[in-house]
């Protein structure tokens, strides 16, 4: 069973975490209070869970002002702010990236021990590399005691996957430091953790007092992992600053989190708690009626999870009871679309935007398209017509509608036998074709002459000073034709609302073409890219995948489809969770650092590897963090789905997860006549909304 | 209860003890269809897993791979490890593989996580995931697309076209096997490369082994008189076809026909190995390119990678590339330490060097498989090398020291009768070098046992008809065979005569080819019988078909010659159907768009179609104006909206022969363009050419899925699909094409196991050694190339034409031999009941040797007779149904299953719009005007009122700050008062911490304002609103109040006609008085006089405000809520706060 009572770590004079709570959050609760200023920082690395701590304190109608939520590395970069009167700078993923890419170019003959392990072309694999530079700060930090851990458990492994393990503590370790003196900025968030905990142990804690002088209690919720950095923080918050800290972990991982913690915490070689037995995870048994459903495909699958909410809905429950859960919804999301659809209902699906979809990304992005290849020399016609297709409309002047599908078509049949052509050659083709020049023909003038007007050479303000206004025009000219022709349900303009705000929007940190200007510069200033139109494109491409910003979920009328993880600390009276196949969820574990070492470090035999912190997708265990948080979730009924073959008569197996439940099996007859449109929900499934009173998260 | 593992058998037993009793080697287990073998393989290494695990190894199962090489045998395998495991841990008894249930556990969950379990396809593409940028690739390519691979082979021929270098090669091929045509070259270019590739073949040894037959062909080379030619005739032939050939023409000009044969044959020879080799060479260049690589390249590149003797490119390093290939070779070495490999027969050379350079020397390999079940001869299958292996212990290019071998004849699925019957058939046939004595591991073909008991009704049964035509052709199947197997297949259904130990499987009806499917599954329809055909493609369904149609038409749909040829597709013909004559309708969809000419907007005025064709068109048309949404969608998405706006999940025109499997098809497209496409996008003119790349060739494309069996009567499968798996009643039909047919003599290029060869030129150089009726390719006796005729007791040709020919044919014995050994309980064969004769000869026809095996000739005509058979230790009979059903049942109907919901028509719109968020300052504007603050409340942005412009005497110049910033740094500056608890003086005059806090807000919000601006803003601020806020009752109260909480979280949850809705509200001051009394206080900057609209809005406000606070409050808590208007004027209110109002005022918010 899951220990859910505080547990005290540690002897009086080595440091200490003051609480360790595995999937209990209560603690989280108590201290929320109305204060005149915070004492608790609350830190969640994820956004959502930080929404779903409020919603949980909203629930229960819970005043918070004691209570600051932060990122972690927003209370590590205050804490340095404050010391050193500057704003920290971090380098992202793309920039460490960018930076090791220029480094293997560069000084590739200083990391030949890396070629067996990643292969000769050092630059084709960096982003391995950084994902496995990741891994060693997660698990190792930069102390020189854990590294020395991390290669006597690489010692220990079989010959091959010794050697790749050696040479890859070494070989990013080299790089690592090169990547640090190549810039004033701080490499990574690892190194921002360090260094907030060197401030703070210098300071003997008036870098914490200095930043944070009201907070008394900091709380780490809803972690997966411990990483080293962090932890090094936190040891340092609570033995040097005397802060307390307060762990609020997870069902899957915290158990070995805890165990090894005073391990991990404690630098010198050899002391630290003994290894006792390494804690079991396990789920806590639902309290409520589960239910289990499996259909031949994931299409039926979804089809029948639609049919349920379906007649879940018309038989009383609202959107608000139910949630769709998976352990990642957007592989759900278009089968469920679709199954949903058919009943004429839609979802809310809690995972990124899919920005490179939407118009006004592509709208940009074929505009920067076109102004390299016109640069660069001629443009062929289905180039050329891409934005106006896309809805491209000058920002000033008459024209105010975007051209028709028709209108671009007849355009495109007119223009189609010319060759590529240059600006100018289009322009003169163009006007002297049409004396009697129509609307379209107007159109894509006033599309060359724009084009004509740019830069061909962007300096970092010609991008915003170019494609902004592009995305204005969309705001003003297409969103309200987009509002007009929209389904009631506003899917499309939603969507497309959002993207506009995402590329071009009023909020400074959710503006992609400003992220985009702001990289541009930077990277120029560095010597990594040129000044062209191609390189903008490259830039906004890299960042709307890394980052393609969050979906608006503003209609309550939609059903919520979660990814697990994201399910901490919600509560919906009527939870059903797809897809639990074996290899879907529990997914198969993975990671840059070879497997042996994975497992050892996972395993932690050795004090050595408990030394060492474990990135989640290292074990199995995540995987139980999700799912026990999913049980948790469902406060009357839960069901859990799968399939049994993919698309080409593949089999998959029952998940594991269900082991851990008893749950109730749907048969085949049920399953027919709930994909049916006659009767309601079919035994054993529970249909109408219970009648003993209000639902603790849904109805009030 | 003691649990035990079921032991193993016999050959079964021996080999793993064998296996397991050393420390490496080679295992070869060679049995018989039926016997276990996967199971013996699985529970092998299952058993490996156990004795290491419990001799401390820590991840046993890293160091094992076990292969097949389907991927339906691949996909039993972890089920398979998993049940003997979980035997093991059952198991009371304890023994070396005793497990307890943690550590069974543990395996099983390590065993998840293996990359080396799987297909031989999957495995090495794990392999490949480390050498795909060794050998060019910038990073792992997409692998077995076959879409994106035939794009590219025909983009990698049309590059080599346009080089002149090879105009002449190109040239000669054309004319001298395509009529001049490009395709058919373009094909045999294909052909030749994989050829070459799949047995890894040098250019040169390509070249020689295609001269060589050419050599082989011409033995005393090119001829100089007609007694020469006469000499090969009597060579290829015999004497008697020697002696009565009579040429077409003149001694001479044979003799030089003859001649330019031979030097045109290895012209052509030679320009075809040399644009091979070129083909291949680009073929590679646009791989590495695109990132593109078929399963084959990815197990060439890797046994070439690891081939050492093939590394002098440029840019070689040997000292760094050879420690990365080792390390490279090691770290998967260690995976292979013990390697189990079912269904080894089918392992081709490509694929056999490719694990030989990862399998260690000190390896434990076994080897299981049946070189009688070999079927995949023409995807290069190579079972002599699993002959070898058993053999001689040669096996991965090494002789193994340790070599142990099991050969086993027992079968544990077939019932005595059907494996008595399929040793009858095959005693002869295996043993018989006309037909399947190629390959086998013996020359003697051993009577197999059996271990399950024997049943009263006839397990061996005969459908036998009256045969109508040629064998083979159409006609003999629809007018001789399918209407008796129909009947018969009905009959047998209806009267419960299957009677197998599953009631519910389905009859399994395997066909050798797809062609005539669908004539029995329309026969067997209209019996009422239920048809899942499980091996159909999914390309040539009328539905997926009626969908390519309209992507092509979606590239430009406004062209109106693009709507003319869509409305012309053979998969829309319901557009050209004329109307039937009781409707009111004259003409065919298509007249009537024709007469708008093909501008379908013009033709959707007029509502004169049929409702379905008008639904269609209205559909094209929406289709059509959503080409903005196209061009950003993927392919995936533009589909989903073809069928969506189609709704063609409801089979509008019944091209489908039921709902579930319409839905079937629809997801399987889906699913297969979105797997095709993965994180790239395809524009419309993509997806149309993806798609089309399967429309022309739905072979190449994948299957129709049939999921759930069990809810048809019969199953359609071929036999191919049907290898390694099992049936409880299986029918064979079709089966009259004979053997020879589609073999070598109708090729323009050979590959036939060992045997390579270029056909000679298809022009008049060709000389028949006899006349035979024109046009039939089968009937040919050419003098060069091979022949589909027997001459005495072989066939004829030159050797190694005939060598290739009886391969042919050896194959297609083993497909029935497959074919027949799938039945557990009973087996159905269709045969003719006129006694064979020429074609159908035993030696040229599966019909002739079943006939001849089961002596059909002494069967009654109805009902069963017996027939001898010897089996192992005696001579028996077993009992042969012939037509024994009853022939005249009723109609089945079986009873139907509820109607999915999925294929009706799509609901209207039941999703309204509710806000799932709300603050008190956005109530009021979106209840009062919902539609318009919509699309700003998704944005996030602020719901602007109608406001006046600000008053001008305030002589505010709002450049750069606007209303909105100057509310927000007043705000700021307010704030800090009140939290701060300044002296009344301090804000009177704006002085100290309020002063800092100003300036720093200006410089925060509006970071580039002119200095103008900030000190009319300073000044507004510290002059107007602070020294008007300190005189206010506002002030005063909170100056006197216990507690003041300024930007106040007050979140809860309300409920809005039953959704539960989030309130996210930041109240100005929240503060209690001395009394206990709670207050709530906002301030607003007014630049003009309050109307009743903003008056109305911030009283709503404030109301929410309180009522929400009261939430957080205990029940007897008294809140005021106080509203206080600075700048323009200074006002304070109280509004009054009335619950039932605001209850009205959310309750409009639902569902807009």
């Amino acid at each position: 069973m899951i220990d859910d009572t505080a547990t005290e770590l540690a002897t009086s004079n080595s440091p200490r975490i003051g609480q360790i709570h595995v999937a209990d959050e209560r603690g989280l609760y108590t201290r929320a209070k109305r204060a005149e200023r915070p004492t608790d920082i609350v830190m969640t690395p994820e956004q959502l869970h930080r929404r779903n701590l409020k919603r949980a304190l909203a629930r229960r109608d819970k005043p918070r002002s004691s209570l600051t939520f932060q990122t972690p590395t927003d209370v590590a970069r205050t804490v340095i702010e404050t010391q050193s009167s500057s704003t920290p700078t971090v380098l992202d993923q793309l920039d460490r990236i960018r930076g090791l890419e220029t480094i293997l170019k560069e000084k590739s003959e200083a990391y030949e021990e890396l070629r067996p392990v990643f292969g000769s072309n050092l630059a084709a694999s960096v982003e391995q590399i950084e994902i496995a530079r990741g891994e060693l700060r997660l698990v190792a930090g930069t102390d020189t005691e854990r590294l020395a851990a991390a290669r006597t458990v690489a010692d220990g492994l079989s010959g091959t996957a010794a050697a790749d393990t050696h040479a890859l503590l070494s070989g990013i370790q080299t790089l690592d430091k090169q990547l640090s003196e190549r810039t004033d900025d701080i490499v990574s968030e690892s190194s921002l953790f360090h260094r907030a905990a060197q401030a703070v142990r210098e300071t003997d804690g008036a870098a914490w007092t200095d930043a944070y002088s009201h907070i008394e209690q900091v709380a780490v919720a809803g972690v997966s992992s411990l990483g080293t950095p962090l932890l090094e923080f936190l040891t340092a918050l609570s033995g040097t600053a005397g802060v307390d800290v307060a762990l609020y972990l997870r069902a899957g991982t915290g158990p070995q989190i805890r165990h090894r913690l005073q391990v991990r915490m404690t630098i010198s070689a050899g002391s630290g708690t003994p290894s006792q037995s390494n804690d079991q995870w396990n789920i806590q048994a639902p309290s409520c009626s589960v239910t289990e459903l499996h259909a031949a495909t994931k299409h039926e699958e979804c089809r029948a999870v639609a049919a349920l909410v379906d007649k879940l809905l018309t038989s009383g429950h609202t959107p608000s009871d139910i949630a769709l859960v998976a352990r990642n919804a957007d592989e759900y999301e278009r089968p469920l679309s679709r199954a949903m659809a058919v009943y004429g209902r839609h979802l809310s699906v809690w995972s990124q935007l899919e920005l490179k979809r939407t118009l006004p990304y592509r709208l940009v992005a074929t505009t920067c398209e076109v102004l390299e290849t016109l640069d660069s020399g001629t443009v062929p016609i289905d180039q050329l017509l891409r934005p106006l297709a896309i809805h491209w409309t000058p920002s000033r002047g008459s024209i105010k509608t975007p051209l028709s599908a028709t209108e671009m078509s007849a355009l495109k049949r007119h223009l189609n036998d010319s060759e590529p052509r240059s600006l100018e050659s289009w322009l003169k083709h163009v006007g002297n074709e049409n004396d009697n020049i129509e609307a379209p023909t107007r159109h894509l003038v006033a599309f060359l002459n724009w084009c004509r007007d740019q830069p061909t050479r962007p300096a970092p303000e010609d991008v915003s000073n170019v494609l902004a206004p592009l995305v204005d025009a969309f705001d003003r000219n297409v969103l309200p034709a987009l509002v007009a022709n929209d389904a009631p349900d506003y899917s499309d303009v939603s969507r497309t609302a959002r993207a506009v705000e995402r590329v071009a929007g009023e909020t400074d940190g959710d503006h992609l073409i400003r992220e985009t200007a702001a990289k541009y510069d930077d990277w120029l200033k560095q010597g990594h890219v040129s000044r062209t139109w191609g390189e903008v494109r490259d830039i906004l491409d890299a960042l709307a995948t890394v980052r393609p910003g969050r979906r608006e979920h503003k209609n309550a009328e939609r059903i919520d489809v979660l990814d697990a993880t994201d399910t901490w600390l919600r509560s919906y009276p009527y939870v059903i969770a797809l897809g639990l196949i074996d290899g879907v969820w529990p997914q198969r574990t993975h990671g840059a650092f070879p497997f042996e070492f994975r497992a050892a470090v996972v395993a932690g035999d050795s004090i050595s590897a408990r030394r060492l912190g474990v990135r989640g997708a290292w074990t199995e265990a995540r995987e139980y963090d999700h799912f026990a948080d999913v049980v948790r979730t469902a406060s009357d009924n839960l069901v859990v789905t799968r399939f049994r073959e993919d698309v080409e008569g593949v089999s998959y197996q029952r998940s594991p997860l269900l082991e851990t439940l008893d749950p109730t099996i749907l048969d085949d007859a049920a399953l027919h006549r709930l994909c049916s449109s006659s009767g309601g929900v079919p035994t054993p499934l529970p249909g109408a909304p219970s009648e003993t009173g209000p639902y603790k998260g849904g109805r009030q | 209860m003691s649990d035990r593992v079921p032991d193993l058998e016999g050959a079964q037993a021996r080999i793993r003890e064998a296996f397991l009793n050393q420390e490496s080697g080679l295992f070869v287990l060679a049995c018989t269809a039926g016997f276990g073998k996967s199971t013996t393989a699985e529970r092998i290494a299952a058993d490996v897993l156990a004795i290491s695990s419990q001799a401390g190894t820590l991840h046993p199962e890293e160091q094992l791979a076990v292969v097949s090489f389907s991927q339906d045998d691949a996909a039993s395998i972890e089920p398979g490890l998993d049940t003997a495991l979980d035997a093991f841990a059952d198991d009371d008894a304890a023994t070396e593989r005793s497990l307890d249930e943690a550590t069974a556990n543990k395996l099983q969950r390590g065993l998840r996580q293996s990359d080396y379990i799987g297909t031989i396809d999957s495995v090495l593409r794990s392999v490949f995931e480390d050498v795909a940028t060794e050998v060019g690739f910038d990073k792992m390519p997409t692998v077995g697309n076959e879409a994106l691979l035939a794009s590219l082979r025909r983009d990698c021929l049309e590059k080599l076209r346009e080089n002149p270098e090879y105009a002449p090669q190109f040239e000669q091929l054309e004319n001298a096997y395509a009529d001049g045509e490009s395709t058919a070259v373009d094909e045999l270019l294909e052909a030749g490369r994989e050829a070459k590739r799949d047995r890894r073949l040098s250019a040169d040894a390509f070249r020689d082994q295609l001269t060589g037959t050419v050599d082989d062909v011409y033995p005393e080379g090119a001829p100089s008189t007609l007694a020469d030619v006469r000499e090969d005739i009597r060579r290829f032939y015999d004497n008697s076809v020697a002696e009565s050939f009579e040429p077409a023409e003149t001694a001479t000009e044979t003799v030089q026909r003859d001649q330019a044969c031979h030097d045109q044959w290895r012209d052509c020879t030679e320009a075809f190995t040399s644009l091979v080799s070129a083909y291949e060479r680009a073929y590679d260049n646009i791989c590495l390119d695109r990132g593109v690589a078929a399963h084959g390249d990815v197990a060439y590149w890797i046994a070439a990678y690891f081939d050492t003797d093939s590394h002098d490119h440029p840019g070689y390093e040997p000292a760094r590339d050879e420690e990365i290939r080792e390390r490279i070779r090691r770290r998967h070495a260690v995976h292979f330490q013990t390697l189990v490999v079912d269904e080894a027969q089918d392992i081709s050379v490509v694929q056999h060097d490719a694990l030989a350079e990862l399998v260690p020397d000190d390896a434990r390999v076994l080897l299981a498989g049946d070189t009688n079940q070999c079927i995949y001869g023409w995807r290069n299958a190579r079972p002599a090398l699993l002959a070898q292996a058993f053999d001689t212990g040669r096996y991965f290019n090494r002789d193994w020291g340790v070599h142990r071998r099991e050969q086993a004849a027992k079968t544990y699925r077939m019932r005595p009768d059907i494996i008595a019957a399929v040793d009858t058939v095959f005693t002869d046939v295996f043993t018989d070098p006309q037909r399947g004595a190629v390959e086998s591991l013996e020359t003697e073909y051993p009577l197999v046992t059996t271990d399950r008991d024997a049943k009263t009704v006839p397990s061996v049964r005969v459908a036998g008809y009256h045969a109508n035509g040629v064998p083979g052709s159409q006609e003999w199947f629809e007018t001789g065979e399918a209407g008796t197997l129909a009947t018969y297949l009905h009959s047998a259904i209806a009267t419960d005569e299957f009677v197998q130990e599953d009631p519910s499987e389905a009859v399994t009806v395997l066909f050798p080819r797809r062609s005539n499917m669908d004539t029995l599954e329309r026969k067997l329809q209209a019996r009422g019988i239920t048809v899942a055909n499980a091996s159909q493609r999914l390309f040539a369904t009328p539905l997926v078909r009626l969908v390519c149609a309209v992507v092509d038409w979606l590239v430009d749909p406004f062209d109106p010659a693009r709507t003319r040829t869509l409305f012309e597709d053979e998969a829309c013909a319901f557009l050209r159907a004329d109307p039937p004559e009781d409707s009111p309708l004259e003409n065919s969809p298509r007249h009537k768009v024709e007469a708008h000419d093909y501008q379908l907007d013009a033709v959707t005025e007029e509502a004169e179609f049929a409702p379905a064709v008008e639904s269609f068109i209205r559909g094209l048309c929406t289709l059509a104006a959503n080409r903005a949404r196209h061009a950003c969608d993927p392919g995936e998405l533009v589909l989903e909206d073809i069928v969506q706006t189609l709704d063609l999940r409801t089979d509008p025109f019944d091209l489908v022969e039921d709902d579930e499997r319409c839905l079937a098809i629809i997801d399987a497209l889906l699913d297969h363009v979105g797997e095709w496409e993965g994180a790239d996008r395809y524009t419309v003119a993509d997806l149309s050419a993806v798609v089309n790349e399967y429309r022309v060739e739905p072979k190449d494309g994948p299957m129709v899925p049939v999921l759930d069996t069990t809810e048809y009567d019969v199953v359609f499968r071929t036999i191919h699909s049907m290898k390694g798996d099992e049936a409880g009643v299986v029918c064979l039909a079709d089966l009259s094409n004979p053997v020879g047919a589609r073999g070598p003599h109708g090729q323009r290029f050979l590959a036939q196991g060992e045997h390579l060869a270029l056909a000679p030129p298809e022009t008049d150089v060709r000389i028949d050694v006899e006349q035979t009726d024109a046009g039939s390719r089968d009937a040919s006796t050419p003098l060069r190339w091979a022949a589909n005729r027997w001459v005495d007791d072989r066939l004829a040709g030159a050797p190694p034409l005939r060598a290739a020919g009886a391969a042919h044919r050896a194959d297609r014995w083993r497909l029935l031999y497959v074919a027949m050994t799938r039945a557990r309980d009973q087996i159905v064969l269709s045969l003719p009941r006129e006694q064979a004769a020429g074609p159908q000869a035993p030696r040229n026809n599966w019909l002739g040797t079943l006939q001849e095996a089961l002596k059909l000739e002494r069967a009654p005509p109805r009902g069963s007779y017996e027939l001898p058979v010897q089996r192992a230790s005696d001579e028996r009979t077993i009992t042969v149904g012939i037509n024994d059903v009853p022939f005249d049942p009723a109609p089945v109907t079986t009873p139907s299953r509820p109607v999915p919901r999925a294929a009706e028509p799509t609901a209207p719109v039941q999703t309204q719009r509710t806000p799932r968020f709300i603050s008190g300052s956005i109530l009021s504007p979106l209840v009062t005007e919902f539609d318009r603050h919509w699309l700003p409340y998704v944005q996030g942005r602020a719901l602007h009122t109608e406001r006046a412009e600000p008053d001008r005497s305030l002589d505010l110049p709002f450049g750069t700050i606007g209303p909105d910033g100057l509310g927000t740094i007043a705000h700021d500056v307010l704030a800090m008062a009140t939290s701060e608890c300044v002296a009344t003086e301090t804000l009177r005059a704006c002085t100290g911490p309020l002063r800092k806090a100003l300036r720093s807000s200006l410089t925060r919000h509006s970071p580039t304002i002119e200095e103008s601006e900030r000190r009319a803003v300073e000044e507004f601020v510290s002059h107007t609103l602070c020294p008007q806020f300190a005189a206010t009752e506002t002030w005063t109260r909170l100056q006197t109040s216990e507690t003041t909480f300024t930007e106040e979280a007050t979140d809860t949850l309300v409920d809005i006609g039953g959704l539960s809705i989030e309130t996210q509200n930041h109240i100005d001051v929240v503060s209690m008085a001395p009394d206990g009394t709670w207050h709530v206080d906002e301030v607003k900057i007014i630049l003009t006089p309050p109307d009743e609209t903003m008056r109305r809005r911030h009283n709503a406000q404030l109301a929410f405000y309180a009522w929400a606070l009261q939430q957080q409050l205990s029940q007897d808590a008294e809140v005021e809520a106080t509203l206080t208007y600075l700048g323009q004027t200074t006002q304070t209110h109280q509004p009054q706060i009335s619950q039932s109002r605001l209850r009205r005022q959310l309750a409009q918010l639902r569902s807009r």
